[in-house]
């Protein structure tokens, strides 16, 4: 199987100069790739001196037991969670997840002795942008292919990872960030579209107003060539509103690596 | 890692994905102020900083079982988490309309960086390397690190092709590189 080394973005992509599609790329090149892996390593190396010469800044004293306290109230439910690492376990526990950070976020608020809600809501976020990465990864971990649609216009800053893991009977979903709030009675479309632009509607949802969003597609990718995310006034029927976001998706012919 | 009779990194972070506190207020104690000079750096801005930094360490805290030393250092790999994050927010935060090149430039923990940096002996090796790359170079290593940009924004700040900014990253790498290898020549 040819391989399309990524040498030449190494740099770019160490630095954090490439777009978020290029950089999934190299990525995931990156896993298969021992050779680029290497020089990937070296430029790192370099790259991760740089803050080396910035001035030293005072850290603020509150914030090593911030960090801890987060820590100490987040033992309990990842231990209890831990030994749930296959794909079903993960995607059932999500709630459960979501569910025993909320109560660790209380835990930690309390600890800081704080009721600031602008802080707790902060913490909210960052904890739930954690479990989309971690979606993410998992979906990876095992084997998966994703790609990754960035907003446009009005939904710059919006973005939707499709996953479609390699794993038997899982379905592939999006893991959209920062959606847009829509109007009474619009809704969000996943479409696949084909290389023959036939439009097939994956999934119709309307915006939970949490920082992520998981969204299962309910018809398989294989034989498209685009997924796009449009906005419609209507849960079924032909493709009318504007494409928010879009990106091509190719599944490898051939046996993966 | 500097800090003889400590554990080194690769041994905290096997603590850490034991989930040992103490091995958490180690590595914060040995790269906090670095992490949050770079967070700084990135976003101007302490609170934004101080939040970047607290997801970077709860992340490696939570992610510590993930880390593979074949991809490099502890130490590299913390800072590169917080890297991300503090661009991501950034990115967030300006829906990232490109600032002009002198304003991007003169971000506020710019201010007597020469002077502060002078006092921290153990970097200034890569500081002088820093210094001693051709401005452009320089330039465009600091925008696409510290300043966020993507290489095509890069591209259209600067007036120049995409292949001039790859180019220029590339080159200017390659010279803090030779620089970095020196210094381990002489200090070993």
């Amino acid at each position: 199987m040819t391989m399309n080394h990524v040498s030449d973005e190494l740099e770019l992509y160490a630095v954090g100069a490439l777009a978020p599609i290029d950089t999934a790329r190299v990525a995931a090149h990156l896993t298969e790739c021992p050779a680029c892996r290497e020089q990937a390593r070296a430029i790192e190396e370099v790259v991760n001196a740089l803050p080396e010469t910035l001035p030293p800044s005072e850290v603020p004293a509150r914030l090593r037991e911030r960090i801890l306290a987060s820590a100490r109230a987040d033992l309990v439910p990842v231990r209890q969670t831990r030994h749930e690492n296959t794909w079903t376990a993960r995607r059932l526990v999500q709630p459960l997840l979501v569910g025993a950070a909320v109560a660790s976020l209380s835990v930690a608020v309390l600890v800081l002795g704080t009721q600031n809600a602008q802080m707790s809501r902060e913490l909210a976020a960052m904890e739930n942008e954690r479990n989309g990465y971690e979606t993410i990864v998992e979906g990876i971990r095992q084997g998966g292919r994703w790609w990754y649609m960035i907003g446009k216009d009005e939904w710059t800053g919006s973005g939707g990872t499709l996953i479609a893991p390699r794993v038997e009977g899982r379905p592939p979903f999006v893991l959209f960030h920062d959606l847009k709030p829509l109007p009474e009675g619009k809704v969000y479309t996943i479409w696949l579209v084909s290389s023959e632009s036939m439009w097939v509607r994956g999934a119709t949802f309307r915006p939970d107003g949490k920082d992520t969003q998981s969204v299962d597609v309910t018809a398989p990718i294989a034989g498209f060539d685009r997924c796009a995310v449009t906005v419609e006034d209507s849960a079924w029927g032909r493709r009318n509103g504007p494409v928010v976001m879009e990106s091509r998706i190719v599944l490898p012919t051939g046996p993966q690596n | 890692m500097a800090n003889t009779g400590e554990p080194p990194d690769d041994a905290l972070i096997v603590d850490l994905a034991q989930r040992d506190l103490g091995a958490l207020a180690s590595l914060y104690d040995r790269y906090a102020r670095l992490a949050y000079a770079l967070a700084y750096r990135i976003l101007g801005d302490g609170d934004s900083a101080e939040d970047v930094v607290h997801d970077a360490f709860i992340s490696a805290w939570r992610g510590a079982a993930s880390y593979r030393r074949e991809r490099g250092n502890v130490r590299g790999w913390l800072l590169s988490i917080v890297h991300h994050r503090a661009v991501d927010v950034l990115r967030r935060k300006t829906t990232f309309r490109p600032a002009p090149l002198e304003a991007a430039s003169e971000r506020p923990s710019d201010e007597d960086t020469a002077e502060a940096a002078e006092r921290n002996v153990e970097h200034q090796t890569m500081r002088a390397a820093l210094e001693a790359l051709p401005p452009a170079q320089r330039r465009t290593i600091e925008l696409a690190y510290f300043g966020g940009y993507t290489h095509v924004e890069l591209a259209e700040l600067m007036g120049v092709p995409l292949g001039t900014v790859k180019g220029r990253m590339r080159i200017g790498l390659q010279k803090l590189r030779r620089a970095l290898d020196a210094e381990h020549t002489v200090t070993r």
